[in-house]
């Protein structure tokens, strides 16, 4: 696959990705931008053997969780409103936001392999075996980790989810 | 019944809906109580509630469409970026060629000039300088630059630069490479005297030997380059694009056309070429990493003098001056099963170097059994994985031998089954060069220690497709390293080891079989005092003749140490002519 094709293939999925854990039109554009450009500049390294699509799902979800643990983005535009959520009681959009940045600092916390897959699981909406194939471990270890980050999420976010 | 601390661990399975019929009532009844176990299903569930809205966002056509736009136009900069000329740094390096890892491929740019510019066939017509003129005025020139921009598919580029003066019998070169992965600048000055080679990113200076007797020949600098003597060019004047100032030439090499499209404008007056561009194709080798890619060269040419302090070998300001680089050498000492110093063994070695170069001079213990080896060219690189082997002529039944390798090699390939044997001694490593295409720059060992052991010993016969045994066929082992499966190791892109399997595909380049190997004239050929090496690697014979094919071979029997066998070959007359063919038995 040459890399325009990689790009035709994969743009959409990265930049999915990247919005969702960022909900940020401008820092998702960042993370796609540096994803290709590191293939870009790496490209006689490869040798025709990669599967792509666990590929950028790894390192699309390393990158924006790295890019979420820069200072805190300053107050949402319109547009990122209308990402934040919908069909919400009149607070409900900015609530919602002010929790999934909550999240997703949170995620930079956790160790590695558990923010990809509470990532992989939670918000991409990706199925144990899935998200096995793509981390390279068995779905055991998916479901232990799952486990610990909601554990330790729900620990840690308690005043944001909401007290009893 | 479940403990509080039992059902609180359930309660991510549970908001996950992942519980059994029956740990579902359980936990609902106990949630229902414990104040602590519903707050935290509430929070769970918030959780869950709050990724799953992120889930439903997307990407817009318009977000996706200048997400790629900005993309694209990043790399179209980065395409452009081009360094900046500095032919004036008034140091550089020598010009030695240093030719194995992409200098080569400068080096052979070089060549081809060479080729193009001394006589090889004398075109004279009006207007137009005869070649032989062309060649004569070159050859008499005090000083030389030249500006070479080498290019290939996607905007890698090795940039060149080489001041030369006659007098001084000096040069300098620098060298910048601009890959996908990173810059590198390196400057050599070779005055005759010595030569300075500067490391220009990390600021690091290294004094050695003068990599040539005598550069004061311009005419025999190219010649010593290999190709210029070669012949083979068509050159045609282009008079349509000639003009009275300047002559343009095509040139065309025939037969194996490593040169095309090429173009030479030469100035009228002083029958000195400007200019040069040619293309090139050209496969990488060693791994499949590369594909087969056409170079693009563009050469500049003036002939200003050069002041002679450009020539100095001072180090620089701002740079850290390296040991000085002495001269390479393997020493050690080869002991029989016993321990007993063995005299008469001949000692071989060889070390990765992309090119064939790689060969060490061979040596004979005295009668202390102690050996020292010399490179063949001492301006080549030494590059790991090396091995060094001794054994006695008369004795095929034993060999002695070792495996230098980068330290970090054995956390990447497999476990051979067994000690490497032999103690390779103390290897230094040159600091700073780690290039990827051609291993890790190692230098001098000393106090080797090779014990005898037994060897293994594989013949056979090569016939051609009528039967009739096939004299002068090269025969050699090498050493291929496989992982688990017995497949052969390849890198892996995105890897963490990709650097390391890169550098394991550098193994089969070394040559068990010691010196060069033929088949005599009835086809026989011996390969004796191989090391009996373990599991994890297979040995593949190879067997070459210009103008042949291999066939087929019986298979070489290696998956664990290797015993004495019988290898026959059969190989048949390539078709096309002048083509050289490698075959590769299992």
């Amino acid at each position: 696959m040459d890399f325009k094709a990689l790009i035709d293939n994969y743009s959409a999925a990265v930049l999915n990705t990247a919005v969702r854990i960022l909900r940020d039109a401008e820092k998702a554009q960042d993370v796609h931008q540096e994803v290709f450009l590191e293939i870009w500049r790496r490209r006689h390294k490869y040798n025709g053997q990669t599967n792509w699509g666990a590929y950028l799902y790894r390192v699309t979800v390393r990158k924006a969780i790295e890019l979420a643990k820069r200072p805190r983005m300053a107050a949402l535009t319109e547009q990122q409103q209308d990402y934040a959520g919908t069909n919400e009681q009149p607070d409900g959009p900015l609530r919602a936001a002010e929790l999934q940045q909550r999240i997703v600092e949170s995620l930079a916390g956790l160790p590695e392999r558990q923010a990809d897959v509470f990532v992989l699981s939670r918000i991409e909406g990706l199925k144990a075996e899935k998200i096995a194939q793509i981390l390279g471990c068995s779905q055991e270890t998916v479901r232990v980790h799952l486990h610990r980050a909601l554990k330790r999420l729900g620990r840690e976010l308690g005043d944001y989810l909401g007290k009893d | 019944m479940n403990t509080h601390e039992q059902i609180n661990e359930m309660l991510v399975d549970y908001v996950l809906g992942e519980l059994s019929h029956q740990q579902l009532s359980e936990v609902e009844t106990h949630v229902a109580e414990c104040r602590q176990c519903s707050g935290e299903v509430k929070r769970l569930e918030a959780l869950l509630e709050c990724t799953e809205q992120m889930r439903e966002l997307s990407a817009d056509e318009q977000m996706m469409e200048s997400a790629k736009k900005a993309l694209f136009e990043t790399i179209v900069t980065e395409q452009q970026k081009e360094p900046t000329p500095r032919p004036k740094v008034g140091r550089a390096i020598m010009w030695r060629i240093i030719m194995k890892n992409r200098i080569t491929k400068f080096a052979a740019a070089a060549v081809i000039v060479a080729a193009v510019l001394i006589g090889i066939s004398v075109f004279n017509f009006n207007g137009i300088p005869a070649w032989a003129d062309i060649a004569k005025a070159f050859n008499e020139v005090e000083d030389l630059h030249m500006h070479m921009i080498q290019s290939w598919p996607e905007n890698n580029k090795i940039q060149h630069y080489l001041l030369w003066q006659r007098a001084v019998k000096g040069r300098l070169e620098t060298y910048h490479y601009i890959d996908g992965v990173r810059e590198d600048e390196e400057t050599v000055v070779d005055n005759g005297i010595e030569r300075l080679t500067l490391d220009m990113a990390m600021k690091k200076a290294q004094l050695s030997m003068p990599s040539l007797p005598d550069y004061s020949e311009l005419d025999w600098w190219f010649h010593f380059v290999q190709f210029g003597e070669a012949g083979g060019y068509e050159i045609i004047p282009l008079r349509s694009e000639s003009s009275r100032e300047v002559a343009v030439y095509k040139i065309d090499r025939v037969g194996d056309a490593k040169v095309l499209d090429g173009k030479l404008w030469v100035d009228t007056k002083t029958m000195l070429p400007q200019r040069f561009s040619y293309s090139r194709i050209k496969q990488h080798l060693p791994d499949n990493v590369y594909p087969v890619v056409t170079f693009t060269f563009e050469i500049s040419y003036s002939y200003d003098p050069i002041p002679d302090e450009f020539f100095s070998t001072e180090i620089p300001e701002g740079f850290t001056e390296l040991p000085r680089l002495e001269p390479f050498s393997l020493s050690g000492t080869v002991i029989d099963e016993n321990g007993y110093a063995v005299e008469g063994a001949i000692v071989y070695g060889a070390c990765l170097s992309i090119g064939s170069k790689g060969e060490l001079q061979t040596s004979v213990t005295d009668a202390n059994g102690d050996f020292v080896l010399r490179a063949v060219d001492e301006t080549f690189s030494k590059r790991l994985p090396g091995f060094l082997k001794a054994f006695k002529p008369d004795d095929p039944t034993r060999v002695a031998w070792t495996l230098f390798e980068e330290p970090k090699a054995k956390e990447f390939r497999s476990d051979f089954g067994g000690e490497i044997p032999g103690d390779p001694g103390e290897l230094k490593f040159v600091p700073a060069y780690l290039h990827l295409q051609g291993g890790i720059i190692w230098r001098s060992a000393d106090g080797i220690i090779l014990q005898m052991e037994p060897a293994a010993k594989v013949t056979g016969t090569v016939i051609d497709d009528q039967g009739d045994p096939l004299p002068d066929v090269n025969v050699g082992l090498g050493f291929v390293l496989t992982g688990e499966d017995g497949r052969e190791l390849v890198a892996k892109e995105g890897d963490e080891s990709f650097y390391m399997s890169l550098y394991m595909c550098l193994y089969r380049n070394l040559k068990l079989c010691g010196p060069q190997i033929r088949t005599d004239d009835e086809g026989r050929y011996v390969m004796a005092n191989l090391p009996r090496l373990w599991k994890n690697c297979y040995h593949g014979p190879y067997f070459e003749k210009k103008g042949y094919v291999f066939v087929s071979s019986d298979k070489l029997k290696a998956d664990g140490p290797l015993e004495d066998q019988i290898v026959n070959v059969q190989m048949r007359k390539e078709i096309e002519k002048d083509v050289t063919i490698s075959g590769q038995g299992y």
